[in-house]
């Protein structure tokens, strides 16, 4: 069952995790490139330093948009025939959503592999000096992890209820514009809640606290 | 078990516009329960009721033994559906969807299915959104049939189809339910094709059913009457007055179920004259009821 | 008419005479000279007066530990709280030395007012709006004998332990402008009290790692000739550039060496073809040659401050009660020397021990921890849990 449902969404994601792991491949090459493949002493660390750690925000873009591809794709199917098929099929509904969420995880999860396979290989090609390390399992799990939350977000907003979706956004919009009013008439120097949500959701437990930190492919 | 479908009392309103109303329906089991209607008169929606695809307001609802919506997956598991769109994922081939499909059901017939795909002249390579309407129509029975199913619903399957695909599918259809002995419901407004293949007959309209009969009830026991002379109030009739409407002259017809000869007595008895006792066929006696139920009268 | 009044009129004047064409009347030369004098001596008189005003609101003296305290009677409460938890640190740091404070450290802890606040708008931001007189922030500042210290700003309302902490780093400053040559400079003038936390630690660890100082990098690989040389703890190398450097460094280093804003001046001599060819093409014989025309001066000590710093403090808990007091008693030839003395150990053992501490702060496999994992699964399930109960179909 759940093998059925992966290859579905495999093939409706296909061509985004074939560019996504093209990528994977091709960022840890751009970030090392810093690195003459000769020999460890010709290289400048700090530089090659700098361009793992900007390599992160790309790890961290790539994380972000193979997530909301995936998720979208995930109910693309469903959601023009109105969910009709996928309501016939002899499961309950939560095991329905769990195995289309396991299946949109594990394509996650083969990108991810992807982030630590080809950083493992660009990291053996290039010498790597030895105050640094190469992490590429580390990064694949936090790659894996950070991309399953905007996924889970997003995919939980598609497979809801469209009125709870519209309920929920008017919330959020009134939210936001007695947050504004209340800050222009002095009552609070700066929106009040929505600085409250921004701190929420990038503080250092919140759920998109993955994208503060760095995503590093070497470190010391 | 009896009955395959029961429902009891069932109460939805999907919209603000539209609303079934106490809804009381049985399907026999090892029927072909044709289920007519004109478009809107909320058999698709029964049928989402009764698949568990919607959840009732009100009333019960038993499919092949459990309740739904609590018992939906078992009951599907038994069920055989056709929508009546195409509800295929697009991007997949035949031969895709039917892996999709069997790993859902463990009562999948490969070697069936493998028979019904040559039979229909389906390709396993073929993509679903390159299929023709017939060909969609085909490979929903094909999975519907495949799964073995101890009751189909199809909704409006042939809904469409040119007369040489209807054919292909009923045959396929009338094939299974004979060797099965199967329970079907089938929906549909083509009233002749059900005449041919449905044991039992259920009218719904706006939300209601308004009849609900052995297939041999419904096609011998409507009938219309041409009688002159009758007065304007008549005593309770011993069959049932399911309209009356004037015609030239003194003359007028009535529109009655469960009509018997004998009972001619009865009209003579009120200073009336039966002129002619008309046979109805089914479509028109589905219009007699149509026209009974809109104009309040008893069905 | 006001003192402030009659200044800026006189600053009007002073700027208008100073816009005529030269004047030779020798009485009007004199009476612009008494005017200037004049401004000069009102403008100094202003700044007194000011602080007088100021200092009037600070009727409340009392001594806390080794600190004397002056405020205000709004701040009594939490400034004897905050300054009995810093007296504690202080004393925990400096030993003994603490006691000799005593008598002559004063902190004043001082209310800052503000008659506005600002209002957030949509679309125009943030503008001034008039409001009562409230406190926005505390001052505090510090004397040594008689001397200014650097002092801080603290949000108000206080919070206790922030305010301890900011006092701690005013000691910090206060303590480091006394110690005795040439360790001052060496610590900024500062010399740290306060333990450095784990993470302070690993990033530490980090900036060593990848320092552009090829010298400091391999200190922290276990090189401890390289920690000598790149803490200059004996002397400064008489070739800075060879001792501290690799080739691999050198175009960096020539990107980046000297003072900022004395740069331009130290290129000057330099062709721009030479600069080109290091800087641009990264040819390491011409980052010789341009390096070697700037002055060695261009080329501070490659140990960054942090990590000097830590250096400091560790000779510190080592040494013990009387640590400090044998860091302030100059005499010391070298740094490596005075550290040394304050420990009581010698230099090798401080490096050996410092090169252990750093190397224990090595910061842990960046896999994510567990409280990252636990708040992604938490909103995971979540989210989970929102779409099994969706009806996307209605």
């Amino acid at each position: 069952m759940f093998r059925a449902i992966l290859y579905t969404q495999w093939k409706w994601a296909r061509p985004v995790l074939l560019l996504a792991m093209l990528v994977a491949g091709y960022i840890p090459v751009d970030a090392l490139r810093a690195a003459p493949y000769k020999s460890v002493d010709t290289y400048h660390i700090p530089s090659l330093y700098l361009g793992i750690t900007s390599a992160s925000v790309y790890y961290q873009l790539l994380a972000l948009g193979v997530a909301v591809v995936v998720a979208i794709s995930t109910w693309q199917a469903d959601g023009q025939r109105r969910h009709v098929y996928a309501l016939s099929l002899p499961v309950p509904r939560w095991r329905f959503v769990l195995l289309r969420f396991g299946a949109g995880a594990a394509l996650l999860g083969t990108v991810a592999v992807a982030v630590g396979l080809f950083g493992a290989l660009a990291a053996a090609l290039a010498p790597l000096p030895p105050m640094l390390h190469a992490y590429p399992i580390g990064l694949a799990v936090r790659f894996w992890l950070g991309a399953l939350v905007p996924f889970a977000l997003i995919f939980a907003l598609l497979s809801s209820d469209p009125r709870r979706v519209r309920l929920l956004v008017a919330a959020v919009v009134t939210v936001i514009v007695v947050d504004l009013l209340l800050a222009s008439l002095g009552t609070t120097e700066k929106p009040l809640i929505l600085g409250w949500v921004l701190d929420g959701l990038y503080s250092g437990r919140g759920p998109l606290a993955a994208f503060l930190s760095k995503w590093m492919l070497v470190d010391v | 078990m009896s009955d395959a479908i029961s429902l009891k009392h069932v109460a939805y309103r999907p919209a603000r516009e539209f609303a079934i109303r106490d809804l009381n329906m049985t399907v026999p089991a090892g029927a072909i329960y044709g289920f007519l209607g004109p478009n809107g008169s909320g058999k698709t929606t029964t049928i989402k009721l009764i698949l568990g695809m919607q959840e009732a307001d009100d009333g019960t609802i038993d499919v092949l033994g459990h309740t739904i919506p609590q018992g939906a997956p078992q009951a599907l598991a038994r069920i055989g559906y056709v929508p009546e769109k195409v509800h295929l994922y697009a991007s997949l081939t035949v031969g895709e969807m039917m892996d999709h499909h069997r790993a859902f059901f463990p009562t999948w017939d490969a070697a069936r299915a493998g028979e019904l795909r040559r039979q229909f002249g389906l390709r396993t390579e073929q993509k679903i959104d390159r299929l023709s309407k017939g060909e969609s129509g085909k490979l929903m029975m094909l999975l519907a049939l495949a799964t073995q199913p101890e009751l189909l619903v199809l909704d409006e399957p042939t809904d469409g189809l040119d007369p040489v695909v209807r054919r292909d599918v009923l045959s396929a259809l009338v094939e299974y339910v004979s060797a099965r002995n199967a329970t079907v419901l089938v929906s549909s407004h083509l009233v002749h094709e059900q005449e041919r293949i449905c044991d039992w007959v259920g009218v719904m309209d706006d939300g209601a059913l308004i009849a609900e009969l052995p297939m041999h009830a419904f096609r011998s026991g409507i009938k219309r009457l041409r009688v002159s002379g009758a007065p304007p109030v008549l005593p309770a009739p011993p069959f049932m007055m399911l309209g009356r409407t004037a015609t030239a002259g003194a003359e007028e017809e009535w529109g009655v179920r469960g009509w018997q000869p004998e009972m001619a007595a009865w009209i003579a008895a009120q200073g009336a004259v039966l002129r002619e006792v008309i046979d109805l066929d089914l479509e028109e006696s589905f219009v007699e009821l149509l026209r009974t139920a809109r104009s309040g009268g008893v069905a | 008419m006001s003192d402030r009044h009659v200044v800026g009129a006189l600053f009007a004047l002073g700027a208008w005479a100073g816009a005529l064409p030269a004047q030779t009347d020798p009485a009007l030369l004199a009476r612009r000279d008494a005017l200037r004098a004049r401004a000069d001596s009102l403008t100094s008189r202003l700044a007194s007066l000011d602080a007088i005003a100021r200092d009037s609101a600070l009727t409340v003296t009392m001594r806390v530990g080794v600190f004397a305290v002056r405020t205000t009677p709004a701040l009594q409460e939490i400034a004897r709280a905050a300054f009995t938890q810093a007296d504690a640190e202080a004393r925990r740091a400096l030993g003994t030395f603490a006691d000799s404070l005593g008598g002559h450290l004063t902190l004043t802890l001082r209310e800052q007012h503000r008659a506005w606040r600002a209002s957030w708008t949509p679309l125009v931001g943030v503008r001034r709006v008039a409001e009562k007189d409230h406190i926005v922030s505390v001052s505090l500042e510090a004397t040594l004998d008689g001397r200014d210290v650097p002092g801080v700003l603290v949000d108000y309302p206080l919070a206790r332990g922030e305010l301890a902490t900011n006092t701690l780093a005013v000691v910090e400053r206060a303590v480091g402008f006394n110690l005795a040559a040439p360790i001052e400079p060496w610590l900024n003038h500062r010399l740290p009290l306060r333990a450095a936390s784990d993470g302070w630690s690993a990033s530490l660890y980090r900036t060593l790692a990848t320092s552009d100082a090829a010298v400091v990098r391999h200190c922290v690989a276990g090189d401890s000739v390289a920690c000598r040389v790149g803490f200059a703890l004996d002397s400064l190398p008489r070739d800075r550039v060879s001792a501290w450097y690799d080739a691999s460094d050198l175009p960096t280093l020539a990107r980046t060496a000297g003072d900022p804003m004395q740069r331009g001046w130290m290129l000057q001599a330099i062709s721009n073809d030479l600069q080109e060819a290091c800087v641009g093409q990264r040819q390491v014989e011409a980052c010789r040659q341009m390096l070697a025309r700037l002055p060695d001066e261009a080329f501070r000590i490659p140990m960054p401050g942090a990590a000097r710093e830590s250096l400091a403090r560790l000779a510190l808990e080592i040494g013990g009660a009387g640590a400090v007091s044998r860091l302030r008693q100059g005499g010391a030839p070298s740094i490596g020397a005075q550290l040394a003395a304050a420990a009581g150990v010698s230099t090798d053992e401080l490096l050996r021990r410092w090169m252990a501490r750093v190397a224990a702060a090595r910061p842990a496999s960046p896999l994510p921890n567990a409280s990252f994992v636990l708040a992604s699964l938490a909103c995971i399930a979540v989210c989970y849990g929102w779409a099994a109960k969706g009806k996307p179909w209605n």
